[in-house]
């Protein structure tokens, strides 16, 4: 209270009180400007130029760079988890011997004991949320657009539906909860088994036909196949794969370039070695020197005498990886045919894929040869462990069989605790 | 004794240019009307000499000030004398009344005794100066637009005198300057890496998240301090505060939390560090200063590798070598009537340890003030530095030097080898350098348009330019690592900061007990950031490596980043009978990162301190009696996107440039808001024993907290920043000074400091702990913690007793704190012989953990002898020279338990994280001063001074629990405020010799 009165007293009583009083009323006058002034000077700031908000994207020129969004994430997410599958299974080996082989957590996936705090299969996992939350959100953001090009609405309508279906079978075929529980979550939900999400992806693929050219309608039927051959259910799988692919379609590849690599290059092949090849695809070659033109492989150093192996299907950072091909169309015909006891049939099919790469025909054919076969057709694509769980091979007494939903999922998903 | 008198400094320092003038022209009245007074008998004479109360030296240069008792405290008149050489003065025509006579001396407590001057008559005093080993007298920076002496502060501040400290020192950069001299405040250099990271851990470091750092101020310019440039070593990047020249700093004034820094605004809850730069110590017409210091000095390894260090120490000693360095600095200052003035221009050039980690740096700076009449004084300071750092290749590296060599053990011990994975031209070949172009300039207007109302504009600016460039020579192997045939990878960072003050300061005249005064001030900053890169390879030749040369595009990436300040505040300061202070005010802060849908936020704070001292509470032998306490409130702003949306970028692929989801943002973030209190006691007795001591809390509530979603719902590409968190921190401050004694020729002063600091995370608002390597944020532990699934024992089959693996804790627990929370040091001066100096500066912290990464690997590539022997022990591997243990058997058991503690494939292996705590003989440093020799040679002073020192740093480890070579170091660079206390092949810190010569004419 003193220096309440003390301050008021001078200001009424003391001289120059004329010229004090002026510069109380700029005080004020600075103070009132300033809290005016701050906050707009603080948003006046320039947008950022490497990124645009959400609602910027819902209009039809902005429709090709989501879909390519799309696709650029399918690409990562199939690197990874290909080359992560192959390792779990008998395809690929983590060897010291190779010098640059050091990243422990890969030895624990090829010996089947993943951690489920690995990083490089987190990396996977957030990969493919992301794939399946992009496929999805651009079929929502087709509904906010007015399309005067209808065949842009159904490009990004076929992509949104296709690839949201192709997420969906990659975390059935790639994911489990447990060793042999195959499966995965979509958007928090809870754990869904492998079956009933193959179904989710059958659902979906089946919604991006009427979207689709014939060239993609024909690739979605021999994605359907696949699934249904996985599902065992081998006469859908061959009627499918009837309406799929044909030879002169192209390959539906993965694509990379310098900027985004290979993952396969970078992990086991000219770009560091990590892991390295079994040594059957050495003796694939062995027993017919032909085969090496769908089993490139090529010597890399080692510390030790033994001679080691790695991929060289994918020799440059750009190389692509095969997603599906008519050959394997052919391949889901052959064995299901097999299956069915047509072994005739299946060994015209197997003959027509050997001959596309110049080898050899076979005089006779079984499922255990179309086993192999595939083997070897469908090196490093990731097919090998989906292959070794359904045709009951799998080549380690036990461990996970599947690629462990991490931690990260485990601990933010109520459904998983 | 000091030879330079400083009154023009001092002057400038403590009294408004205004009233220097009316000073001389009160002096010129006085002398010109002297016959008159002298004719009627109404003056008197004051006569008297100035010593020094330890030594009885007579004390040259001394001010003496004779204040009028009778006018205005705001407007003091005054009559001032330079004590002479035998440091004696005179007043001879006194005006007869009451006067104050205030004597003053840099490095001295300033003298003031009250005077009765009557007509006709004569007086003798004999002024005693004591020493002022503290600093008390000091003005020191306590808060935003406040100064105190440091003896009425009523918060902690901690002041390091950079002139004084490097009499006897020579510094490479801020971080080892400030080491151990600044107590709270631990500061540690990520890595010996020259030109590498600096980390200031002050207190218990505020707010859960953010950078953890604090503001930077140089002269005014608010700096850029973080990290430059991507991690393209492995674990260091380069420090932006490298380039800030030790030898141009005149003090460090820092404060330490909010209750002190409240009024900085939001971006000054981690402390705020004020650094002055020199300024002229010349008198008008007393000519120019030239100064010229060279230093010469040697990096050396400091620590030898042993055999318990790796199998092959031999080849990781191999690659160190002796790093010589110099430095010349010369400046200049002066006065005239007009303005005042130092330049200097600073050189030193620097090789680390390793290979390819070198520094070159030039500074040039001019400093100016000016008082263009006399109401105003505009201060200007400006500094370019050309800077030019390389950093080795090193920590989490296949190409790093200690990757290659530290790691692998011998082809005899079943290991890859040294060089195992690049050969040693290609640990070499590597070079990644960064060139930095940085003016750092300032201009600030001070004016008083009446005597007891003044005005500060300021305008601060840090603007640099820097280039990095990192190659792979394509003459060099590189394409088993995905360099083929080279790479060059080249970025070009320009980073605007910009800051404007405001303030006006009104000084209430009450009464001369009573005072008090009212400041109202706004603060802008301004920031931006543009990086573009870009990468290729296969270049056709190592000579030609120009980007263009590349013919394989592997990348480029361009960002830009710009975030705004502001902020409002009012100060009210009381001050009675010099004994009672209090200090109030309050902050409206605005910045652009907050949500669009957040207002401004509200910070205020209050201090108060009782000096018992000067109201006769305490026994006449304390000098210095004082309580202090202190509240203030800051907060950390969340990252410059937080407050945004969905935010999608492009990216490539082999589709073209798709779009992807590159932020998450929350447009309701605001700042974490963290508030401290503080309470402390300062006294000091018989002017040479003082005590500080201060107990503080600090509380953070409304943490950002960034949420991992999880992977499932694809919104992952960052986290997303909520207010849901809290920490809370305490800890105390101690420092104990005393002058042990001090007699002619001969003084030892001696100062222990010690602090403790912790944190504890009080709450995540649910969300899950966050785990980055071995480091966690998790309630109930402190920020950072080692928290990980332990692992103390073997598990061995119930039948057969053979060891089948590791027992792994099921539930994760505390493994250590990376932030080691004791923190102290000693120091010892000792002036002998009349010239000679030594300094002997002892530190040390407890309390930490650190992980021993590098051992971890080390045993995975058999290059760990212990974990090797183990083995053998275990028949895991054979050894014809020894007998495996029987299974069942006591020391298989012992054998297998200490094996499993050291599984390098479980995180959580206990053998790997060890104690930190280390006492480390600093820095000693001796000092011949030849300037009282040259005085009596060259009486016409052609040579003002001259003096050689010589000294070294990171003496040795008196005591040190960890094993490998360093534990202050870490593996992620200084800007990680998370992944803490690890080594993971990390550079240690380097010994370094010197000698320096410094010459004043």
């Amino acid at each position: 209270m003193r220096v309440y009165f003390m301050l008021h007293s001078h200001l009424d009583f003391k001289k120059g009180n004329i010229m004090k009083k002026r510069n109380f009323i700029l005080f004020g006058f600075l103070i009132a400007i300033s809290v005016v002034g701050c906050k707009d000077f603080v948003q006046g700031i320039d947008p950022p130029i490497n990124v645009v908000q959400d609602n910027f994207l819902n209009t039809e020129n902005q429709t090709k760079f989501v879909v390519n969004g799309v696709l650029s994430q399918f690409y990562d997410a199939y690197g990874q988890l290909s080359c992560l599958g192959d390792a779990l299974s008998d395809e690929l080996v983590f060897d010291k011997r190779a010098p640059n082989a050091t990243y422990t957590n890969y030895q624990l996936i090829d010996q089947g004991n993943p951690e489920i705090i690995d990083v490089s299969i987190e990396d996977a996992e957030l990969s493919l949320g992301r794939f399946r939350l992009y496929a999805d959100t651009l079929v929502s953001r087709v509904g906010k657009i007015v399309y005067n090009d209808s065949s842009l609405r159904n490009l990004a309508l076929f992509t949104g539906y296709f690839y949201g279906g192709i997420a969906r079978y990659l975390y059935a075929s790639y994911f489990g909860l447990q060793e042999t529980k195959g499966g995965g979550c979509i958007d928090l939900s809870a754990f869904i088994p492998s079956d009933a999400m193959y179904d989710l992806a059958i659902g979906k693929i089946t919604a991006s036909i009427p979207y689709g050219t014939p060239e993609q309608q024909r690739i979605a039927h021999t994605m359907l196949a696949r699934i249904h051959l996985i599902k065992g259910e081998y006469s859908s799988a061959q009627s499918e794969a009837a309406l799929g692919m044909i030879s002169s379609d192209a390959d539906l590849d993965a694509q990379f370039s310098s900027e985004a690599q290979n993952f396969w290059w970078i992990t086991t092949g000219a770009g560091r070695v990590q892991f390295v090849l079994d040594q059957r695809f050495h003796n694939y070659l062995l027993e017919d020197p032909k085969e090496s033109s769908r089993l490139p492989i090529v010597v890399t150093p080692s510390d030790t005498s033994v001679v080691l192996y790695v991929q060289n299907k994918y020799p440059q950072d750009a190389s692509p990886i095969p997603f599906a091909t008519w050959q394997e169309n052919e391949l889901i015909q052959a064995e299901a045919a097999s299956r069915g006891g047509d072994n005739a049939t299946a060994l015209i099919m197997v003959n027509d894929i050997r001959t596309s790469h110049g080898l050899d025909v076979r005089t006779a054919t079984t499922i255990d040869s179309i086993y192999i076969e595939r083997d070897k057709e469908l090196f490093c694509t990731g097919a090998r462990i989906i292959d070794e769980r359904r045709f009951g091979k799998w080549h380690l007494p036990s461990g996970w069989q599947y690629l462990p939903i991490t931690q990260r999922e485990r601990t933010a998903n109520s459904h998983l605790h | 004794m000091p030879q330079v008198g400083s009154f023009f400094r001092y002057v400038n320092l403590t009294i408004p240019m205004k009233s220097l003038r009316k000073f001389s022209v009160f002096s010129l009245l006085t002398l010109l009307l002297l016959p008159s007074f002298a004719f009627a008998q109404t003056t008197g004479i004051l006569r008297g000499k100035v010593i020094d109360v330890g030594t009885g030296e007579d004390m040259p240069s001394a001010t003496v000030v004779l204040i009028d008792a009778k006018s205005p405290v705001s407007d003091p008149k005054k009559i001032g004398r330079i004590a002479k050489k035998d440091g004696t003065f005179e007043f001879l025509a006194v005006e007869a009344g009451d006067y104050t006579m205030r004597v003053t001396y840099i490095g001295y407590k300033i003298f003031t005794k009250k005077i009765s001057i009557e007509a006709g008559k004569e007086y003798s005093e004999t002024v005693k100066m004591n020493t002022d080993i503290q600093g008390l007298d000091e003005v020191v920076v306590v808060g935003e637009a406040e100064t105190r002496f440091k003896s009425d502060a009523e918060v902690s501040v901690s002041t390091v005198n950079a002139v004084k400290v490097q009499e006897n020192s020579s510094y490479q950069d801020l971080s080892q300057l400030l080491a151990g001299k600044a107590v709270g405040v631990h500061i540690s250099p990520a890595s010996g890496t020259v030109g590498g990271g600096i980390r200031f851990d002050v207190r218990s470091g505020a707010g859960l998240f953010g950078s953890g750092q604090p503001v930077i101020y140089v002269d005014g310019i608010r700096i850029s301090n973080g990290e430059i440039g991507s991690d393209l070593t492995g674990g260091q990047s380069f420090s932006s505060i490298a380039d800030i020249i030790p030898e141009d700093i005149e003090s460090v004034n820092i404060l330490k939390g909010p209750a002190a820094s409240a009024l900085y605004g939001t971006s000054g809850s981690n402390g705020v560090m004020v650094i002055k730069t020199r300024h002229s110590i010349s008198e008008e017409g007393n000519g120019a200063n030239f100064v010229y210091k060279a230093t010469q000095g040697w990096n050396t390894q400091a620590e030898k590798y042993i055999a318990s260090n790796g199998l092959n120490f031999s080849e990781a000693n191999s690659i160190f070598r002796v790093g010589p360095f110099t430095e010349h600095s010369l400046s200049l200052n002066g006065a005239n009537a007009l303005f005042s003035y130092y330049a200097s221009f600073d050189h030193r050039n620097e090789d680390g340890i390793l290979m390819n980690n070198s520094l070159d740096r030039n500074s040039f700076r001019v400093n100016l003030s000016a008082s263009p009449n006399e109401d105003v004084t505009i201060n200007a300071s400006t500094n370019f530095i050309v800077d030019n750092i390389a950093l080795p290749q090193n920590d989490n590296n296949i190409l790093g030097f200690l990757g290659e060599t530290v790691l692998f053990g011998p082809t005899s011990a079943g290991g890859p080898g040294a060089y195992a994975l690049a050969d040693s031209t290609l640990v070499r070949g590597v070079t990644t350098t960064n060139a930095t172009q940085r003016f750092l300039g300032s201009i600030e207007a001070l004016y008083h348009p009446l005597s007891n109302l003044s005005f500060r504009a300021a305008i601060g600016y840090d603007g640099t330019s820097s280039r990095i460039d990192q190659t792979f020579p394509a003459n060099l192997d590189y394409s088993g690592f995905g360099y083929v045939n080279g790479q060059r990878y080249t970025e070009n960072q320009t980073i605007a900061r910009m800051n404007i003050d405001l303030s006006g300061t009104y000084n209430w005249e009450t009464s001369k007990d009573f005072t008090t005064s009212t400041t109202f001030g706004s603060q802008l900053f301004i920031f931006s950031n543009h990086d573009i890169s870009i990468t290729k390879q296969d270049f056709p030749t190592q000579f030609v490596t120009n980007i263009d040369a590349g013919a394989k595009f592997i990348g480029a990436k361009e960002t830009f980043s710009n975030a705004r300040e502001a902020g409002l505040y009012l100060i009210q300061d009381f001050s009675y009978e010099s004994a009672y202070f209090l200090s109030l005010g309050v902050r409206n802060d605005y910045a652009s990162s907050v949500g669009i849908n957040t207002p401004s936020v509200f910070y205020p704070k209050a201090s108060g301190a009782i000096r018992l001292d000067k109201l006769d509470l305490t026994p006449a032998d304390f000098n210095l009696f004082k309580f202090r306490v202190a509240y203030g409130q800051s907060g950390v702003l969340p990252g410059s996107l937080d407050g945004s949306g969905l935010l999608w970028s492009a990216v490539p692929s082999g589709a073209g440039r798709g779009a992807v989801i590159n932020f998450i943002g929350n447009p309701d973030i605001k700042p974490e808001h963290i508030s401290e209190f503080e309470i402390g006691l300062d006294l000091e007795y018989k002017n040479a024993y003082g005590l500080n001591f201060t107990y503080f809390m600090q509380n953070a509530n409304n943490s950002i907290v960034n949420f991992e979603n999880a992977p499932s719902t694809g919104l992952t590409a960052s986290a997303t920043p909520r207010n849901v968190g809290s920490i809370k921190g305490s800890g105390f401050e101690g420092v104990l000074y005393g002058n042990i004694f001090r007699i002619k020729d001969y003084q030892l002063d001696a100062n222990l400091m010690m602090s403790y600091a912790t944190n504890t995370v009080t709450s995540l608002g649910g969300a899950a702990p966050i785990f980055v390597n071995q480091n966690a944020v998790v309630e109930g532990l402190p920020r950072a913690a080692f928290y990980t699934f332990a692992v103390r024992s073997a598990l061995f089959d119930p039948t057969t007793k053979v060891y089948t693996g590791s027992n792994i804790d099921t539930s994760r627990s505390f493994l250590g704190n990376p932030i080691a929370p004791w923190n102290g040091s000693f120091s010892l001066t000792l002036k002998f012989l009349q010239n000679f100096t030594l300094t002997v500066l002892t530190d040390w912290q407890f309390g930490g953990t650190i992980y021993n990464n590098t051992r971890v690997y080390q045993a995975i590539f058999s290059n760990d002898a212990e974990y090797n022997l183990l083995n053998k022990q275990l028949g895991f591997v054979t050894d014809t020279a020894i007998t495996p243990f029987k299974p069942g058997s006591a020391e298989y058991i012992a054998a297998g338990n200490k094996f499993a503690t050291l599984d390098p494939n479980q995180p959580g292996a206990t053998g790997y994280y060890e104690s930190s705590d280390f006492i480390r003989l600093r820095e000693i440093g001796l000092r011949y001063d030849f300037t009282s020799l040259i005085s009596d040679l060259l009486p016409n002073r052609q040579i003002k001074s001259l003096s050689i020192n010589a000294g070294c740093r990171n003496v040795l480890f008196i005591m040190k629990k960890y094993s490998g070579p360093d534990p202050e170091v870490n593996s992620f660079g200084s800007s990680s405020s998370i992944t803490r206390g690890q080594d993971f092949l990390t550079l240690q810190n380097a010994r370094v010799f010197y000698a320096s010569l410094t010459l004043g004419f």
